[in-house]
């Protein structure tokens, strides 16, 4: 069984977002354009958390799994029935 | 007269095939359509008069001397800008890429070309596709081709409203979270998102690599499944492309829904928030009954931590890929989307791997506990009426942020999962605006989605074009 992790994510601060822009390159103008781009990606961060769970819920392994998602749609539509 | 620009595109085609009018009269016709529907919509990123009616001459003259190219010789089309165009600048609906001119033809342009299709112009869409609306900061909003007070949907927009408005006969457009889907619903076409690597989308601009599929907007299911056979089937050059040899669509029209499972979600997250919209899903569900399908409810696995599951990797993978030009220039983004294609700097890299991990067992839990139990599964596309532009603009507050999120809500989880779903009119608001259903399959049973489509359509006639 997977152990899921606890699916509640604050968002990243702005300063943690400005030092990644920093590191990466990308430019962020400043406090306030940081603060959206953390608010933006909580709740994707938040639902990968959540969707481990439901997979960890029904025992499933992700790495067990196809990772080319085409050939797993391809599988799935063979196995139709 | 024939109006030409409010006939089907089969029924166009068919008209140039046996010499009822030319090419030159069609695109004389789309052309006038076209400026018109660009004051009323803005869905134009540019027309191209002189070198449509070029071709369109040139078309004519392949046919009288027996050369015609295929089932669209003729026919006028135009689509989203994000496909490369043999040398034209393809913007990607933005400042940032004024001068990209690539070489090249994208392979759904290549096929369509051969098919005879002609090319009259580059459509509008959001700033590199990430937007629902059709909001446009950067070339002005492309509005709805019912009411230009209400959005036209996105991120392809443009496709949306021209094909709405009689300027075009079709049209391709690319959907990561439902950018086929709203602008068909919203506009009243029909908008098919395929199965992930269904269509080769080399030569297209890409958002989010492991997500982004390309599908045509068209005014009627046959429509639609005449442009699919002649984009689907695999390119070399596209590794996500599958390698399946697509069914016949167009056949799969006239096979009505006797004994067809229908799938009724049993459950709030597709749940309409208006009684015009749940009365118009009510009403689809009674006109498949009618025609002989079986209809049931049905569990479905968690399905509110798909959309934004689907965002992890679509923030991750669009900074990925703007980072260069984020770095370069950032100051040619619009404000808002700017935000947008950083926002992968907050999503660190283990969470990104892991949401493109769940995929596959997500997928293979929802296939095989809904397709078990029904063919087709019958949802919203937008569980809200079409909106207004001034209530999802920037600065509208909590208001705007909670409609943007009921914009993709219905649509972004079968993009992370990648099944097919098909946007098919099924009624009308109280604005006057077109109502669409969802219709979402297995994989690769688009031929399914028409099937079942086919049927909706007979019971709720194309309200499109309409008159710019």
């Amino acid at each position: 069984m997977v152990r899921a992790p606890d699916s509640n994510v604050a968002p990243l601060s702005a300063a943690a977002v400005m030092e990644l822009a920093r590191i990466t390159g990308v430019p962020v103008d400043d406090a306030a354009m940081a603060a959206r781009i953390a608010a933006g990606a909580a709740n994707a961060v938040a639902a990968v958390r959540e969707g481990l769970t439901i997979v960890a819920t029904n025992g499933v392994v992700p790495f067990d799994h196809d990772t080319d998602h085409l050939a797993a749609l391809e599988r799935l539509a063979d196995d139709a029935p | 007269m024939t109006d030409l620009a409010s006939l089907s595109l089969e029924r166009v085609a068919a008209g140039l095939r046996c010499g009822e009018f030319s090419s030159l009269e069609v695109t004389r016709a789309a052309l006038a359509r076209a400026d018109r529907a660009q004051q009323r919509s803005n869905c134009f990123l540019v027309i191209e008069h002189e070198p449509a009616l070029a071709a369109a001459a040139a078309a004519d003259a392949a046919r009288a001397a027996g050369r015609a190219l295929g089932p669209l010789h003729g026919v006028p089309l135009a689509h989203k800008d994000m496909f490369a165009r043999a040398g034209k600048v393809v913007r990607y609906g933005s400042r940032v890429r004024a001068d990209h001119a690539p070489a090249a033809r994208a392979v759904v342009l290549e096929r369509l070309a051969q098919a005879g299709a002609l090319d009259i112009g580059a459509l509008a869409m959001a700033e590199f596709a990430l937007g629902a609306t059709g909001h446009n900061a950067a070339f002005g909003d492309c509005r709805n081709a019912h009411d230009p007070a209400f959005i036209a949907g996105g991120s392809s927009s443009g496709s949306g409203a021209a094909v709405a408005l009689g300027a075009v006969y079709a049209s391709i457009g690319s959907d990561t979270g439902g950018s086929v889907r709203i602008p068909a619903a919203a506009n009243g076409c029909v908008g098919l998102k395929p199965t992930y690597g269904l269509l080769p989308r080399t030569g297209s601009m890409p958002l989010t690599p492991s997500i982004d599929v390309l599908g045509p907007i068209a005014r009627s299911v046959r429509d639609l499944a005449i442009v699919l056979q002649i984009v689907a089937g695999h390119d070399d050059d596209d590794r996500q492309s599958s390698r399946r040899t697509p069914p016949d669509y167009l056949a799969a029209t006239t096979r009505g829904v006797r004994g067809l499972r229908i799938g009724i979600p049993r459950t709030e997250f597709f749940a309409a928030d208006s009684r015009a919209v749940g009365d118009a899903l009510l009403h689809a569900r009674r006109v498949f009954e009618d025609a002989g399908a079986v209809c049931g409810e049905i569990e479905l696995p968690p399905v509110a931590p798909l959309a934004e599951l689907s965002r992890a990797i679509v923030y991750s993978e669009a900074t990925g890929l703007h980072a260069p030009w984020l770095r370069e220039h950032a100051e040619r983004y619009t404000p808002q989307v700017r935000v947008r294609a950083s926002t992968g700097l907050a999503i660190p890299a283990p969470i990104y791997f892991e949401a493109l991990q769940l995929r596959a067992p997500l997928l293979q839990q929802f296939v095989t506990s809904v397709f078990a139990r029904c063919d087709v599964l019958l949802t919203p596309l937008l569980p809200i009426e079409v909106p207004r532009r001034d209530e999802t603009d920037v600065g509208g507050g909590a208001r705007m942020w909670e409609l943007l999120a009921k914009l993709v809500r219905c649509t972004a989880p079968f993009n992370f999962l990648g099944l097919p779903a098909l946007a098919v009119p099924v009624g009308q608001d109280g604005n006057g605006l077109p109502i669409a259903a969802q219709l979402v399959g297995r994989p690769f049973a688009e031929d399914r989605l028409l099937q079942a489509a086919a049927v909706q359509e007979a019971a709720w006639p194309a309200r499109v074009p309409v008159a710019p």
